[in-house]
């Protein structure tokens, strides 16, 4: 297998310190940073009164099924259910954000080529009717939390502090028999989009042009002339 | 012999059921020998709300006696969801006093307070003398009814409470003098201590 002849992207000289890797994926980090948001809601019932403000534990929303058989489900719990993901290119050549140039580290900056977009499902395991309704009051309401526009944005400090944009599509309220069992599930689909990228090392450039101004009159000119004779556009001007 | 029914008061004089009271007390000896070491309750709740809503008080615990046995709690399996495991199955119960009826071991005969009151701690008889249901209207919100199983101690104290609800009709098993009840897991169960956690889990 041979690669693209090219400069590996942040290729500088001379050498930069290392760029450490990310511990986790992006999707990851933004899922968790969604969750500590989840987290932070506040459910109050109050009709009838008896139960008191509630939050959901942060270590029962999930951004993965468990990995082992240990963790027994209480209620209520969200887990997020992976969907199928696509990476939409931005362009023919990455995308440098400049305001990102050394925040994150001297002679740094981040470079996205893609934006990524999930079909998230937000599933929300309740055990009553009444936890199920309140906790789907609490989660719309935190759905849009401002007036400007439709969704949520936060930003992911974890993930070089880049911004995700969440959005409910649709859902549904799954009855089963289990819901009779006190095992209640609601399915939140979102759409989340966030930018992929990467941290790169850079070197600033000063690209200089020097003009050379000749009369016509001027032997010189056409010997200057007939060193770039194959050059792409160079032509010969009379 | 010429075939006819049993009237009510002759059913219960019939030799199967008057031997009821002694079958029970030959079957506390498996108790004390240690061989039923799943104790059962009919628990009786109140929510502050309708069923499911607000908090969840209680209002009666009765225990079946003598302690029936369990067949078998393995067959509650741990079944994995994507927030964790539940345990979900069924079993049964069998040798339940022949003293019970139906509504009660359904629990649409609902203890009063004061029956509560006076029977708490439970007495050998007490679950059985639940007043008699008179409709069909089923369990009044905003009460709530489940059958409770815990281990009786001798390993976990206290051991955790297992919440079940009833899964099929009771079945009297008349020439075993005695009940049969199929039993299904739901939860969340209460804590340990006995209280409610009102549908939240700490």
């Amino acid at each position: 297998m041979k690669l693209t002849e090219g400069a590996p992207l942040g290729e500088v000289f001379p050498p930069a310190p290392e760029i450490p890797p990310l511990a986790a994926d992006a999707r990851t980090h933004v899922l968790e940073r969604f969750a500590d948001y989840l987290h932070c809601i506040e459910f109050q019932v109050p009709d009838p009164p008896g139960v008191k403000p509630y939050q959901i534990p942060r270590e029962r929303i999930l951004v993965e099924w468990p990995d082992d058989d240990q963790t027994a489900m209480k209620w209520p719990t969200l887990v997020f259910e992976p969907g199928h993901f696509e990476f939409l290119p931005k362009g023919l050549t990455p995308a440098t954000d400049e305001a990102s140039r050394d925040v994150h580290g001297a002679g740094t900056v981040l470079v996205s080529a893609y934006e990524y977009r999930e079909l998230v499902t937000l599933a929300i395991w309740a055990s009553t009717r009444s936890q199920r309704r309140t906790m789907l009051a609490g989660i719309e309401w935190a759905l849009t939390p401002t007036e400007q526009f439709a969704g949520i944005r936060l930003r992911v400090p974890d993930y070089y502090g880049e911004s995700a944009h969440f959005e409910a599509m649709e859902g549904q309220n799954i009855d089963v028999d289990d819901s009779m069992r006190r095992r209640r599930r609601t399915e939140m689909v979102f759409e989340m989009r966030f930018d992929i990228v990467r941290l790169v090392r850079m070197d600033e450039i000063q690209p200089s042009v020097e003009a050379a101004v000749f009369e016509q009159g001027d032997p010189s000119y056409e010997e200057l002339v007939g060193m770039f004779p194959q050059m792409f556009g160079a032509r010969r001007r009379r | 012999m010429r075939p006819r029914p049993l009237t009510p008061r002759q059913a219960r004089h019939t030799l199967a059921h008057r031997l009821a009271p002694r079958v029970d007390r030959l079957r506390q000896f498996a108790t004390r020998f240690g061989v039923r070491p799943y104790r059962c309750w009919l628990v009786w709740t109140q929510w502050s709300g309708e069923r499911g809503e607000g908090e969840e008080t209680p209002v009666a615990r009765m225990e079946i006696l003598p302690t029936p046995k369990v067949v078998s709690l393995d067959s509650v399996t741990f079944r994995g969801f994507s927030g964790g495991m539940i345990p979900v199955g069924s079993m049964r119960v069998t040798e339940v006093s022949a003293l019970f009826t139906s509504d009660q071991l359904r629990g649409i005969a609902i203890p009063s307070s004061e029956f509560a009151w006076e029977n708490d701690p439970p007495r050998p008889t007490s679950a059985q003398c639940l007043p008699a249901r008179l409709d069909d209207k089923g369990l009044p919100e905003p009460l709530d009814f489940y059958w409770e199983v815990q281990e009786d101690g001798r390993g976990d104290n206290p051991a955790e409470r297992m919440k079940f609800r009833l899964m099929a009709q009771p079945f009297r098993r008349a020439g075993a003098v005695s009940w049969e009840v199929m039993l299904e897991r739901v939860g969340p169960d209460a804590k340990r201590d006995g209280t409610s956690v009102s549908g939240y889990d700490e």
